[in-house]
């Protein structure tokens, strides 16, 4: 098949091109998925380079898993959002920086996140306030606001109920209002 | 909802959007450790296509059926195997017949005839047998 009306398959299709041998659907898959898997990696896990290990980790249980892969059962997005999800949970137990069940607090932003009133400096902030909340809300809002997928979804993801997501993402914007309420005007946001 | 908490919205959903728009994307090194990765593991499909073929046919009664005869033939080695035992099946009737045929030639060759000439000798029989008792 001609690598143009390959670009115009879904994930799973070249995923099952890729089990039976197609180099080309396995580029594909590589430049579309690769992307998504290692900037979730990073929202959850705060450091580049343990998120590209994750992402790697996950793009190779991707492959092992094409051949056994059943169409039509869950997104090829989905699956990979789970994977990546576990693979940086257990990274993080093992940091053991940051208790399971801690109440989020402010989180310690580095203090050059004030001289630097630029996006890259606001994103910095968000991660670092992502860092400090539990885990669970930490992935919970990183799936619903920022990779933008549904509380059904996340729900699947997570395997929780829809109403567990939607308690656990209220508690982790709580917790992200109060780490960085305190740095709005750091941030370059003004009460009106 | 307070002007403090639209506010702080505000604030949060913008930092959203912006982590949206600045996620970290891979570099070439890692993307060439994923192909890698994904070569590697592609190449050992093609080594398992061949079982996987076959595992896959019992989907159907029918298919089962002459899965099972497909295992027989690949035990006694196939093409090769069942030519051989073809050979063996007709050379163990013939030695099974050609002993009952050649035993007869050969005990008749020898003068031991058989038991109806010795009945047919009577009296002469039983004289014969004291003959060589004495």
């Amino acid at each position: 098949m001609p690598l143009d009306e390959q670009r115009e398959l879904g994930d799973e299709a070249l995923l099952l091109r890729f089990a039976k041998g197609d180099a080309q659907a396995a580029q594909l898959l590589t430049a579309r998925l690769t992307p998504v898997v290692l900037a979730h990696a990073y929202r959850l896990l705060g450091e580049p380079g343990e998120a590209q290990d994750v992402a790697q980790e996950t793009m190779l249980k991707l492959w092992q898993v094409a051949p056994q892969w059943r169409a039509g059962e869950a997104k090829v997005t989905t699956w990979l959002y789970r994977v990546v999800a576990n693979a940086c949970l257990d990274r993080l137990r093992k940091r053991r920086t940051v208790a399971l069940d801690a109440v989020a607090e402010p989180a310690d932003m580095a203090p050059s996140v004030a001289d630097r009133l630029q996006d890259s400096a606001r994103v910095d902030a968000l991660q670092g306030a992502l860092d400090g909340l539990p885990e669970r809300q930490r992935q919970a809002v990183v799936l619903r606001h920022i990779e933008g997928l549904s509380n059904p979804q996340i729900a699947q993801i997570m395997d929780l109920t829809v109403d567990a997501v939607e308690s656990l993402t209220a508690r982790g914007k709580r917790g992200l209002k109060a780490a960085l309420g305190a740095r709005k005007e750091e941030l370059g946001y003004q009460d009106d | 909802m307070t002007e403090q908490n639209r506010t702080q919205e505000a604030a949060l959903e913008a930092l959203f959007a912006t982590a949206k728009d600045t996620a970290p994307l891979p570099d070439a090194a890692l993307l060439q450790r994923v192909l890698s990765d994904a070569a590697q593991v592609q190449a050992g499909f093609a080594a398992a296509a061949v079982p996987e073929a076959r595992r896959a046919w019992p989907e159907r009664p029918q298919r089962r059926a002459q899965v099972r005869l497909g295992g027989l033939f690949e035990m006694i080695g196939g093409w090769a195997g069942l030519g051989g035992l073809a050979t063996a099946s007709a050379f163990g009737l013939w030695l099974g017949m050609t002993p009952v045929l050649g035993l007869g030639e050969t005990l008749a060759a020898q003068g031991f005839g058989s038991a109806a000439v010795l009945d047919g000798l009577g009296e002469d029989y039983a004289y014969l047998a004291d003959l060589g008792e004495n």
